[in-house]
């Protein structure tokens, strides 16, 4: 399969028009309510956050992609991730759901020194405290990836479509390293047609961020922790 | 103000698609599970089968059209859609057997919402577009 080969584009497309049509509506939220909650960096790298998280779910689905495209079966690994799938889901509907907790300012989750760590947390609640201080606090870039590639698990029908493409480019191509490249690419022009709508909404969710949180900082909170729950009930039913 | 107004359309409206299969009102015209369906184009009669039963999502399934009229095409594409939700392009080419029917395999995706129903429309060279809808199973 060649890169010029028109079905690329297809893929492209489909997740363009998936992006605006599907996924603002099912991973918008997600991406909303962590933008909501991004600190105020500046102009220069207003869209650093969200770019890294857009690459580190492209990076999953490059790599699942080509796995597809390697044994040329989209079941065999559908099938061997499903249960992982649902479990990322329930992880970061709980992590939504803390981070909504910190942020109403629920104080068994709010990191304040050692003295009161001592007095009130529990080696247990030390340990989420710090997950959620990492994520809700965290400067450094390389988190927006961590969080993009462990979105880039969550179960979707649009990106079983894409997966189901790149397992059929795959079983077409010759050999499995060129299996392996045709399942990545797919996957990577898909990843690619999705980005400027969740890009979109990240940019608008993170927009003066400390504006927004001032006046709606319940709002935002609850609202993350709402759609944990959704995420948690989804992986339950699932 | 506008800001307040953006964070909330994308609070509220990002959350539902804005046709959620819940509003389609189109309703299964095919019991899959228990046999082939059957839809007119003209005076013929088309029958649509996907096999094994029950039709299961995430699973290899084979599509089977038998057209009740002669068509000379070798190949037919069958496109998989669920109504209300935009699920990307998932196409099955048909091809032709020695009996006169049409046959291919595919896969169905999951929807994680728990949605079922599903789309196949078929489009028959000089016939028109028959659709089936039908339900499959987690």
């Amino acid at each position: 399969m060649s890169i010029n080969d028109p079905a690329y584009l297809l893929i492209f497309g489909s997740g363009l028009f998936g992006g605006l049509g599907h996924c603002s509506g099912m991973c918008g939220p997600l991406v909303a309510a962590w933008s909501v909650n991004l600190k105020d960096t500046g102009r220069s790298y207003a869209y650093l956050p969200h770019l890294l998280y857009n690459a580190g779910r492209l990076t999953t689905y490059s790599i699942i992609g080509g796995l597809m495209g390697l044994t040329g079966s989209f079941s065999g690994i559908a099938g061997s991730i499903e249960g992982m799938q649902n479990i990322t889901m329930a992880a970061i509907g709980i992590i939504m759901i803390l981070l909504g907790a910190a942020n109403l300012g629920y104080p068994f989750l709010k990191r304040k020194n050692a003295a009161s760590r001592a007095e009130i947390l529990s080696k247990f609640m030390d340990a989420v405290a710090r997950i959620i201080s990492f994520i809700s606090e965290t400067h450094t870039p390389g988190a927006f990836y961590v969080i993009g590639m462990t979105t880039g698990f969550m179960p979707c029908g649009l990106l079983y479509t894409a997966y189901i493409a790149a397992a059929g480019a795959g079983a077409a191509a010759g050999t499995g390293l060129q299996g392996f490249l045709a399942g990545m690419i797919m996957m990577l022009f898909f990843g690619l047609g999705t980005t400027p709508s969740l890009l979109l909404i990240g940019r608008l969710a993170s927009l003066r961020t400390e504006w927004i949180r001032r006046r709606l900082y319940i709002i935002s909170a609850l609202f993350m922790m709402t759609i944990g729950a959704v995420q948690i009930y989804r992986s339950a039913v699932n | 103000m506008k800001r307040c107004l953006i964070l909330l359309l994308l609070l509220t409206g990002a959350c539902m698609p804005r046709t959620d299969q819940s509003s389609v009102k189109e309703p299964a015209d095919c019991l899959i599970d228990i046999g082939p369906c059957s839809k007119m184009a003209g005076s013929s009669e088309i029958l649509f089968d996907i096999t094994p039963k029950p039709v299961t999502a995430m699973h290899e399934l084979r599509f089977t059209l038998r057209p009740g009229m002669d068509i000379t095409a070798e190949s037919l594409t069958a496109d998989l859609s669920m109504p209300g939700m935009y699920m990307g392009i998932n196409e099955v080419s048909l091809q032709r057997t020695a009996e006169g029917t049409y046959s291919g395999t595919g896969i169905i995706p999951r929807c994680p919402r728990g949605h079922k129903l599903w789309k196949a429309s078929i489009t028959i060279p000089g016939h028109g577009t028959v659709s089936y809808l039908f339900n499959v199973n987690k």
